[in-house]
């Protein structure tokens, strides 16, 4: 966030002092305090803006480098770090190989927030919250409470709709969890029974690091833990998920018209992070095993 | 229980996305990515109708990418039309009224 300079000599004040050339922006700086800092090991924070320009493309190729369980992606000749500093290690080909498509596809201007794959690995490598996986399943719980799911509108054609196509998966989800959730009436969310928490918890916490970061991701996508499950069992594809999380927008832009550059935007913009979160998750979880049959 | 659009056509979608990000030059059919895809389609090449759980989580993630790349690739689209052109110029506002600059004469 802000830009930490070394004052590592008295030239370095002097100019500061002075307001000196282009590359010095800070004023006002008395000598007197100067001294102060020069005995200490100074830095100094000065404020950068907060839009800066995006990066150009500065590299060619794209490529994977590795073996056993880690791979490596290359700009270039130059490794691929996070931004912490370390080198992006991912576990699994396919998952790397993603991540490399998404810097070969940037044609000019490098986006790091359009790169979601990217961004969850980042996430998970550098860890920049120091949270446990128990601490991210938690996060992600909270969400249950006001599950896209259990609200419903108050008996109209959008209510018919809703539970024509809501009420299968939860359903399904209740079954699989041993659990009797049903659609909360009124703002204050769902009054979902200890037990029941425990068990989804249980259930989250036995995926690993990775793919938890990636149930986190998509559930805040599409604020619903219910469709994340759902999807991540493969019970309903990516854009049935994105579909019926905004399915209320769906309706009223059915019935009103919609608008190009703002819900369609928006809706490829859901689906490409809950998409991305769920390449995530299967990444992360699939094993392949080949059973060769005796001849 | 999913329903998930033929596997061709899913490998079909992905070649289709794949080829957009190559420089002009290249050939998808030597990118990592396909080969890599191409090994796995093969690995489980069993006919749609045999239900076996690897080839449905294969068929499913394929599916999943596809997604991926088409939202992000329509979304950079629809950025890119509608919120890139910046603001409009003094002449352009002024004609959009009707209205002539003052040193236009």
């Amino acid at each position: 966030m802000f830009n930490r300079r070394v004052l590592s000599s008295h030239r370095d004040v002097f100019d500061l002092e002075r307001g000196g050339d282009g590359s010095h922006t800070m004023r006002g700086l008395w000598w007197p305090v100067a001294h102060q800092l020069l005995k200490q090991a100074a830095t100094v924070t000065l404020p950068r803006r907060f839009l800066p320009e995006a990066r150009r493309r500065f590299y060619k190729n794209v490529t994977v480098a590795g073996n056993g369980g880690i791979y490596e992606v290359n700009l270039d000749l130059h490794k691929l770090k996070t931004p912490k500093g370390h080198t992006l290690q991912i576990p699994n080909y396919g998952l790397a190989l993603a991540v490399a498509q998404e810097w070969a596809v940037t044609k000019d201007k490098i986006v790091p927030s359009l790169m979601h794959l990217t961004g969850l690995s980042y996430t998970v490598i550098d860890n920049p919250n120091h949270e446990t996986k128990w601490d991210t399943v938690h996060k992600t719980l909270e969400y249950l409470d006001t599950d896209t799911l259990l609200f419903r509108e108050d008996g109209e054609e959008l209510n018919t709709l809703q539970a024509k196509e809501w009420d299968p998966i939860l359903e399904w989800f209740n079954k699989k969890f041993d659990a009797d959730i049903k659609p909360c009436p009124g703002l204050f969310g769902a009054d979902i029974p200890d037990p029941v928490r425990e068990t989804i918890r249980r259930y989250l916490l036995s995926y690993d690091m990775w793919a938890v970061n990636g149930f986190l991701y998509g559930v805040e996508a599409l604020k619903s833990v219910i469709l994340t499950i759902a999807a991540a069992e493969r019970k309903i594809t990516a854009e049935k998920a994105s579909f019926l999380s905004r399915l209320e927008l769906e309706y009223q832009t059915s019935r009103w018209g919609s608008v190009e550059w703002a819900h369609d935007l928006d809706k490829q913009e859901v689906l490409a992070r809950f998409s991305a979160a769920l390449l995530f998750i299967h990444f992360n979880t699939w094993q392949a095993t080949t059973k060769h049959k005796s001849k | 229980m999913a329903a998930v659009t033929p596997k061709i056509q899913t490998l079909r979608c992905l070649i289709r996305e794949m080829r957009r990000s190559l420089l002009p030059h290249e050939n998808v059919r030597h990118s990592p990515a396909f080969v890599y895809m191409m090994k796995e389609y093969r690995r489980n090449a069993v006919t749609d109708q045999q239900y076996c759980r690897q080839q449905e989580e294969m068929a499913y993630l394929a599916h999943t990418c596809a997604t991926y790349l088409e939202a992000s690739r329509r979304y950079q689209e629809l950025h890119q039309e509608y919120h890139c052109r910046g603001e409009r110029t003094v002449k352009e506002t002024a004609d959009i009224v009707g209205f002539k600059l003052p040193n236009e004469h």
